[in-house]
């Protein structure tokens, strides 16, 4: 029996190196992502840090393995056991986390949801990556400039119940209904899932059912990579046009390539820099997270807070940043 | 003699042991955070829902079958709950109709493993869970189901204390010494969750393995032939069994519901490998006739003490899940090691018996 | 005996002899439904295609076919090949360089950046090791640390799974990071006009074919898998059969993460979660027994081929709006079909043969 406690204990040890404990006085804001080991989500922490690095205060950091909702709660529980000043969420589920994020702001923990928002009841403070509109809008332009204002063309999204895909791609249609696309055709709308294999199979599907299709709109980074490999396989560099949301480390050979002539994506580490610099103004006391405040966000410059048009408070980081093979070497390293 | 070592080398005491270390290790890294009562108070996320359905795994393995379906039955029940009581109907309706979506998931797995006895129940479930998931796919579409009656949110998170208690200390307890107002302290963190689990243990424990009943399952488990030769209707046990496991899969799925607060198409995802982790962990063996109750609440105590502590002080869900594999795959082996190894010895002992015994005089 | 009876036994003896044609008047029927809907499935190329997109998943059956012959199963595949694919890639950009080539391209110049880093055949066999070392340790607890295979797999899933994510430290192998010559190998290299992948996953069916039906070891994993004891006694080792069979599993799953990789362009930590439920049922559809010691490799090849034109049949069926949804439905049913028709199938046989036996 002691064989078993001390190798127990021996592991448990070995563990014991990834440790950090937080020490006592200091801010400590607890950062939940989507899915860990998700390269965009590493790089919003990277942003996280850089905050903490400026203004002194300690993160705590830590996502599912499975990108789960119930995984989330978990790790806000533990969260709100560890006491922390302020949790920072990309929810998985915009429902399913507002009872236990009420709980936390019980307590008095100050809730930031960005990049992907919880409901309003479960936060203090929202901040969208970009206007929902405009992420919408500036992909049908692309494509629309890409394949020449005229032909076919199908959306391939991430899963059919993902929120933010799902409002991307009403304004989509949206966009699609003003007159100088009217030579543009939506045939459809696929799911990959968010799987690589899953998508590339709808992708080579859309490409055998449709053999006059002139572009993809792929509004997810694990689709439009997907998108981009089928298109090569196929030889079809330049037949079919791609464009979409795409992380830039990923996409760089593709772009260089000519498969996908420009994409987009806002910027995960300013994401992750505003979003620390709001939660530490909130905990501290100097932003309430009230409709027309502002707050100073280092680097940033002053931020505002706005009405997302249903009364409930949230601010932008930037627009959605336009990648070609023009600017692609700068920024493959960085994420 | 040979009952005292039955006692003594019993799964339980090593899961205690274990259970233990555990808390002291943790408790000495976070000495703020890893406290008896927090932890308490974190049953609700590690416990309840997972040990509801571990119960109902600990059934089918004893069987020597095993379910793979029981997350995606979970699901199903929450969503129909969620959608019956949208549609009107009053929410003791709609928790029936979750219970029952939960008993017709299983029995359909109970017919199928019967029917079809040269199939593994393993390949059987695997295609029944994608079925059930897709059927609440269909039924959800994208959208969450929520908005449940009040109670039934505070479930998910009440304690005894924010229950039952009144807001300030009572007179006798705040005139007793301090221990009688730590114990009383302690009591309040209790989640009204965990009392709901707490409450059908003894049940189980009474039926599998203090009655006829319960005993000819753990018979049909350890040989089926012999079980139906002896008069055991073996194919309705089955069938009973599964569809037990498809309620209690409803019920874990309805606990996590008032959790969540919202049910939406991949509730409860990845359950059905947690459930079997702690019904093995609890000393229940795939291949059948092996596990007892007590040791599936053992196994839940420490998994909540491992995970909860793993999580607060690594916060890294990788970690956690390695730590849990490893922990799995030890407690598991050790006793077959212990076990080779004294082998081993008593054939070497009779060895040198039978040398010394070969030897002239 | 008449001339009638004795043309009888001969039908049903091909058929009792042959199992898979059951499985290939379901793939036929699959085909044809998928046909009707969209004709531009039934093309060369189309099928063609579809054997290329399902030779991994046959490679990994063929290797689960091993081990559920010996009564064994791996449940801990995508973690390998997510573990061995990083190993391998990791190692592949770290020694990556980037030399630029003046190329012709159309008669204009062209400046190509060509990425050139260890040859393709060390990542290969790096991954392999990778794959068979984390077999060998399934292996080894399975035999002989008399686990059962269920859990210790589970098991291993969740540690193989964190290691790769300690290795990885989180980030993700890109294009960017990977050799030409590894993206290309899947893709670009086809003899015949048929892709390499389904060339590899012909190579892999050879040698597993001939090692399981003229090698000593091979066919020692029928006898392991029906009876043990009996086994033992006829002086098979079976704890080494057992063994040999998990270090295959682990050495194809090294090989399918990195066919994965370098198909999809990408190794991310999660790669392929959940993809060891698919490699089963393609073993179960193609009649491997569960318990062990049955189960042909020709039948584990249709039973890869029937998922995989469920899974690329389902996008030509060109579901939209709220049929979409219907996929996983659809998907899960025909799986069951696929291995009750299958079951049921045998079934007939097994009692027409015992009618046989009686007249």
């Amino acid at each position: 029996m002691r064989k078993v406690l001390s190798l127990v204990l021996a592991l448990m040890l070995a563990l014991g190196c990834f440790s950090a404990m937080a020490e006592a006085d200091q801010i400590v804001i607890g950062v939940v992502y989507k899915q860990t080991g998700n390269p965009f989500f590493e790089a919003a922490v990277r942003g996280f840090e850089e905050a903490a690095g400026e203004l002194g205060f300690k993160i705590i950091h830590n996502g599912p393995a499975d990108s789960s909702n119930e995984g989330q709660i978990q790790i806000i529980e533990g969260f709100i056991q560890s006491e922390v000043d302020a949790i920072a969420v990309s929810a998985n589920d915009a429902a399913g986390l507002v009872n236990v994020l009420k709980k936390a702001m019980e307590k008095g923990i100050k809730v930031v949801s960005w990049d992907s928002a919880v409901l309003p009841e479960g936060r203090n403070l929202n901040i969208d990556p970009s206007v929902a509109a405009n992420i919408g809008r500036v992909q049908v332009e692309e494509i629309a400039k890409q394949i020449g204002y005229e032909g076919q063309i199908a959306i391939l999204s991430a899963g059919a119940t993902m929120d933010n895909q799902n409002t991307w791609i009403e304004y989509m249609k949206q966009e699609l209904a003003k007159e100088e696309y009217a030579k543009i055709e939506l045939v459809t709308i696929v799911y990959g899932d968010d799987l690589t294999d899953k998508s590339y199979q709808e992708m080579q599907g859309l490409i055998d059912t449709y053999p006059e299709l002139k572009g993809v709109i792929s509004p997810t980074t694990v689709g439009i990579a997907a998108a981009a490999t089928c298109i090569q396989d196929n030889d079809l560099t330049g037949v079919i046009k791609l464009t979409g949301l795409g992380l830039p480390s990923e996409m760089a050979e593709y772009i260089t390539a000519g498969v996908c002539e420009g994409m987009y994506l806002w910027n995960p580490i300013d994401l992750g820099y505003c979003a620390a610099y709001a939660s530490v103004g909130m905990v501290k006391g100097e932003i309430a997270g009230a409709i027309g405040e502002t707050f100073e966000a280092g680097r940033l410059g002053t931020v505002e807070i706005y009405d997302d048009g249903n009364g409930n408070p949230f601010t932008i980081v930037g627009d959605p940043y336009n990648f070609t093979a023009e600017n692609i070497d700068e920024w493959k390293n960085v994420y | 003699m040979k009952t005292l070592k039955k006692i003594l080398f019993r799964w339980e005491w090593l899961l205690m042991l274990l259970t233990v270390a555990v808390f002291i290790f943790f408790n000495d890294l976070d000495p703020k955070a890893y406290t008896l009562p927090k932890l308490m108070g974190q049953t609700r996320v590690y416990m309840v829902d997972v040990g509801f359905m571990a119960l109902g795994a600990l059934l089918i393995l004893l069987l020597g079958d095993i379910d793979i379906s029981v997350a995606s039955t979970a699901g199903l029940a929450a969503t129909v709950m969620g959608i019956t009581y949208r549609a009107g109907a009053p929410f003791a309706v709609a928790l029936l109709a979750a219970v029952a979506v939960g008993a017709i998931c299983g029995m359909i797995n109970g017919l199928l493993v019967t029917g079809f006895k040269e199939l593994f129940p393993m390949i059987i479930t695997l295609s029944t869970q994608t079925i059930y998931r897709g059927i609440n796919y269909i039924i959800l579409k994208d959208k969450s189901v929520g908005g449940f009656p009040d109670w039934f949110g505070n479930l998910g998170y009440d304690t005894v204390r924010d229950a039952w208690f009144a807001d300030s200390l009572p007179g006798w307890v705040s005139g007793s010494p301090e221990w009688i107002q730590w114990i009383y302290n302690f009591v309040g963190d209790i989640p009204v969750m965990l009392l709901c689990l707490l409450a059908v243990f003894p049940f189980f424990y009474v039926w599998l393995h203090r009655t006829p009943s319960g005993r000819r399952i753990f018979a049909t488990g350890e040989n089926i032939v012999t079980a139906r030769y002896s008069g055991i209707r073996t194919d309705r046990m089955k069938i009973f069994l599964f569809t037990l496991n498809g309620i209690l899969a409803a019920v874990g799925g309805i606990f996590l519901a008032a959790r969540t607060g919202a049910v939406k198409y991949t509730h409860a995802n990845g359950y059905e490998m947690q459930a079997i982790a702690v019904a093995v962990l609890g000393g229940a063996s795939t291949a059948g006739g092996k596990g007892s109750v007590i040791g599936i609440l053992l196994s839940l105590i420490l998994m909540t003490c491992l995970k909860n502590g793993l999580n607060i002080v690594y916060n890294d869900s990788f970690i956690m899940n390695l730590s849990v594999g490893a922990l799995l795959i030890l407690v598991v082996l050790l006793p077959n090691i212990a076990r080779f190894i004294s082998d081993y010895w008593r054939v070497l002992k009779r060895k040198k018996e039978a040398a010394v015994k070969a030897s002239p005089k | 005996m008449s001339k009638d009876t004795k043309k009888k036994t001969s039908f049903l003896e091909v058929f009792i002899k042959n199992r898979e044609l059951g499985l290939i008047a379901i793939l036929i029927l699959l085909i044809a439904i998928v046909t009707l809907r969209t004709p531009a499935f039934l093309t060369g190329e189309k099928m063609l295609f579809i054997v290329e997109d399902t030779a991994t998943m046959a490679i990994l059956a063929f290797g689960m076919m091993c081990v559920m012959l010996v009564g064994s199963i791996d449940i801990s595949i995508s973690g390998i090949m997510a573990f061995s694919a990083m190993a391998a890639g990791i190692i592949m950009k770290n020694n990556l360089t980037t030399t630029e080539v003046t190329q012709i391209v159309d008669g204009v110049e062209k400046i190509v950046k060509v990425r050139e880093s260890i040859p393709l055949i060390y990542i290969i066999l790096i991954a392999m090791a990778v794959g068979a070392g984390c077999g060998l340790v399934n292996g080894l607890i399975i035999a002989y640390g008399n686990v059962l295979p269920i859990v210790t797999t589970l098991g291993m899933q969740y540690i193989i799974y964190g290691l790769a994510h300690i290795i990885s430290d989180g980030q993700a192998v890109y294009k960017k990071d990977m050799s030409a010559a590894f993206t290309e190998f899947t893709r670009d290299f086809s003899i015949l006009g048929v892709n390499s992948k389904t060339w590899i996953m012909l190579l892999v069916f050879v040698v597993m074919f001939v090692f399981i039906t003229y090698f000593r070891s091979g066919r020692h994993l029928y006898a392991v898998g029906s009876n043990p004891e009996a086994a033992e006694m006829r002086g098979i080792n079976v704890k080494r059969s057992k063994l040999l069979a998990h270090i295959i599993m682990g050495a194809l799953a090294g090989l399918a993460g990195v066919m994965f990789a370098s198909h999809d362009n990408k190794i991310t930590q999660d790669l392929k979660t959940g993809y060891e439920m698919y490699v089963i049922a393609a073993c179960v559809i193609g009649g491997v027994s569960v318990t062990g010691g049955a189960g042909k490799i020709t039948g584990v090849l249709l039973g890869a081929l029937t998922i995989g034109v469920i899974n690329n049949g389902l996008p030509m069926l060109r579901l939209t709006g709220n049929a979409e949804f219907w996929k996983k439905l659809i998907q899960g049913a025909l799986i069951l079909a696929a291995v009750v028709s299958n079951a049921a199938i045998q079934r007939t046989i097994q009692k027409r043969n015992l009618k046989g036996r009686n007249l």
